[in-house]
């Protein structure tokens, strides 16, 4: 089962990397949704490893949380990609000006 | 601790490597299907773990939902390759594989130094019965206050793409 | 060990085994059920009465020359027919054929993937369908292809919601996920007479369902995905010979599955059909296989069904197609989510 403690780990690290260095929203978005499952596997690994219900219901919420950020996030990034036809962060700071 | 056989291993390896890919790739819908691949592999994961409830909507919501969302919006924008991803330059990409390993090694000696709590031997199962029982006794008011989440991000999502029409 | 593997290999090939050697069949009837609706002769050539139209149908498929067009991206386009097939198959290892069995001591359940899950198994499968077609768009790098998929894709998205409240609404009614038990309480009766099948129970959950089975397969009512007047052939427009071919037959496995979960919710499953109850008595060692045909004959009742609907409905337009299913379907499968969970709850009282 500890194999699982790393893969978690590794997952978690990669998402806030990738968080770093992408540049475009899209995939931004995306390495955030590979943090969250990380957090998920550790709470689904606690549940396993103290016998508890609750960190599986924990898991169950955040997939909740996850969807309706995904939603939202991505009507942004449309609804931006509308007005300025791009879905970099970069460009956004020149159009602010 | 349980035993570690092929299986894990495996099921390990199939999502690290897709992990991989999501975050070094250069075509953003190759991502998303990476990381649609990666959802499939956690809900293995799940299931080995014992939790059918969990294999369950990680596939339904994670994998029938949220990833085809993605790539749908990802093809219908049609981004360029090559603006989407930092290392072009080797210093950049050293530096990022230097800042994933650095946040794993951080991140694991804080797991390994907690173990103690971890149990060390075989428990119960925990069953559906009480999975259910708990969520609507102990977690009602968090469950209703979820459900409104979820409405709230409808009504908002409506709102965002709605075409203005000018006045 | 040896045992196991055994076990899961045998019941794989006759899980995969009768879907996919039943598709020419189904083919052949749609051709002369179509024929026949139109009052035309149909493929009547080959072999007696047409019947071995689908052999040279296949023999066509296979000795076609393969074509890459050079604008593709050439991995996906190769890979996205497979995967298409690949998560068309899926649900079937969830799908009972007969009741479970003994052999020897041991009981041994029909299906494949044996868990917990139960129907949301099948259903969970069937959500990962639109991957495959989306992927053939994409990768087509042709504006129609790309057109038929993103329509596919979203149609199968608002749909699957309508069917999901159906299904939530028969998991309270049975009060189990597992599909052996569902099909053990219809085989009860209502009232003496009229067997218990959740088409009696659930009325409009039924008619939800269906409508929701036409629109996930992407057949004619709703076929916007390949509307040939607008689109040319949709996704699948530049795909030729038996990369074609694989999309026509995970469309069929797509139809065949979602009428064996019909069949299995409302319509009594591998239950015996009327007049069958005669022969298990004479001779009871013979009850698995006539559960696997009736099984089948409702299935292939629901493929004549497809047939006829296909030549009775006009195509939607696709404003209308969505209007129905988040405005209509969805809505009216709520009221009805909410109207089971009350009658349940004051029956129980």
């Amino acid at each position: 089962m500890m194999i699982y403690y790393y893969l978690a780990c590794f997952i978690f690290a990669l998402g806030l990397v990738g968080t770093l260095i992408k540049k475009d929203l899209i995939s931004i978005l995306l390495c955030i949704e590979l943090m969250l499952t990380s957090v998920n596997l550790f709470f689904a690994l606690f549940s396993k490893s103290l016998g508890s219900a609750d960190a599986q219901l924990q898991v169950f919420f955040t997939i909740i949380i996850a969807a309706a950020e995904g939603a939202i996030g991505i009507s942004m990034i449309m609804a931006l990609f509308r007005k300025i036809k791009s879905a970099y962060p970069d460009d956004i700071l020149i159009y602010s000006e | 601790m349980l035993d570690t056989n092929l299986t894990d291993v495996s099921l390990c390896l199939f999502a690290a490597v897709f992990a991989v890919v999501v975050v070094f790739n250069k075509n953003p819908v190759v991502a998303a299907f990476s990381l649609l691949l990666m959802f499939i592999g956690f809900g293995g994961i799940y299931f080995r773990l014992g939790s059918v409830f969990l294999t369950t909507i990680q596939i339904l919501v994670y994998a029938g939902a949220i990833a085809i969302l993605f790539v749908f919006v990802l093809m219908l924008m049609n981004l360029e390759e090559t603006k989407t991803f930092i290392p072009t330059k080797n210093f950049s990409l050293f530096a990022g594989i230097v800042a994933i390993l650095a946040m794993f090694g951080i991140l694991t000696i804080i797991i390994f130094n907690n173990t103690d709590y971890l149990a060390t031997d075989k428990l119960p199962e925990v069953s559906m019965n009480t999975l259910f029982t708990k969520l609507f006794e102990t977690y009602l008011v968090p469950f209703e206050l979820s459900t409104l989440l979820l409405l709230g991000a409808t009504v908002a999502v409506v709102f965002i793409s709605k075409k203005r029409i000018p006045q | 060990m040896l045992d196991e593997f055994l076990e899961i290999l045998i019941k794989t090939v006759v899980i995969l085994a009768i879907p996919l050697g039943s598709i020419p069949l189904i083919l052949q009837m749609e051709r002369r059920g179509a024929a026949w609706i139109q009052k035309r002769v149909g493929p009547n050539r080959v072999g007696p009465y047409g019947l071995f139209q689908p052999l040279a149908d296949v023999f066509k498929f296979l000795f076609k020359e393969e074509v890459v067009p050079s604008h593709v991206k050439k991995f996906f386009y190769i890979i996205a027919p497979i995967l298409s097939l690949l998560m068309a198959l899926l649900p079937l290892a969830g799908l009972p054929l007969c009741a479970p069995f003994f052999i020897g001591d041991q009981k041994v359940y029909p299906e494949v993937f044996r868990s917990g899950l139960g129907i949301f198994y099948v259903f969970a499968a069937t959500a990962l369908g639109p991957y495959g077609i989306l992927l053939a768009g994409w990768a087509s790098n042709n504006k129609f292809s790309m057109l038929g998929a993103l329509r596919a894709c979203a149609q199968m998205i608002s749909y699957e919601l309508a069917i999901s409240t159906t299904i939530v609404a028969i998991f309270f009614i049975y009060g189990s996920s597992d599909l052996h038990v569902m099909v053990e309480k219809q085989n009860e009766s209502l009232y003496g007479i009229i067997p218990a099948w959740g088409v009696f129970l659930q009325p409009v959950g039924c008619v939800l369902f269906l409508v929701g089975i036409f629109a996930e397969s992407n057949r004619l009512p709703f076929d916007l995905a390949e509307g040939e007047s607008e689109l040319v052939a949709g996704y699948h427009v530049e795909y030729s010979s038996m990369k074609f071919a694989l999309f026509y037959m995970a469309e069929y496995v797509h139809m065949i599955i979602l009428s064996t979960l019909f069949v299995t919710i409302f319509f009594g499953g591998y239950g015996l059909l009327p007049g069958m109850g005669f022969v298990v008595e004479n001779l009871p060692s013979s009850i698995y296989f006539l559960q696997a045909i009736s099984l089948i004959s409702k299935v292939a009742i629901m493929m004549w069904f497809f047939v006829w609907v296909r030549w009775s409905i006009p195509r939607f337009r696709y404003d209308q197609l969505m209007n129905l299913g988040w405005k209509t379907l969805l809505p009216i499968g709520l009221v009805n989510l909410l109207v089971t969970v009350i009658v349940i709850y004051l029956r129980s009282n």
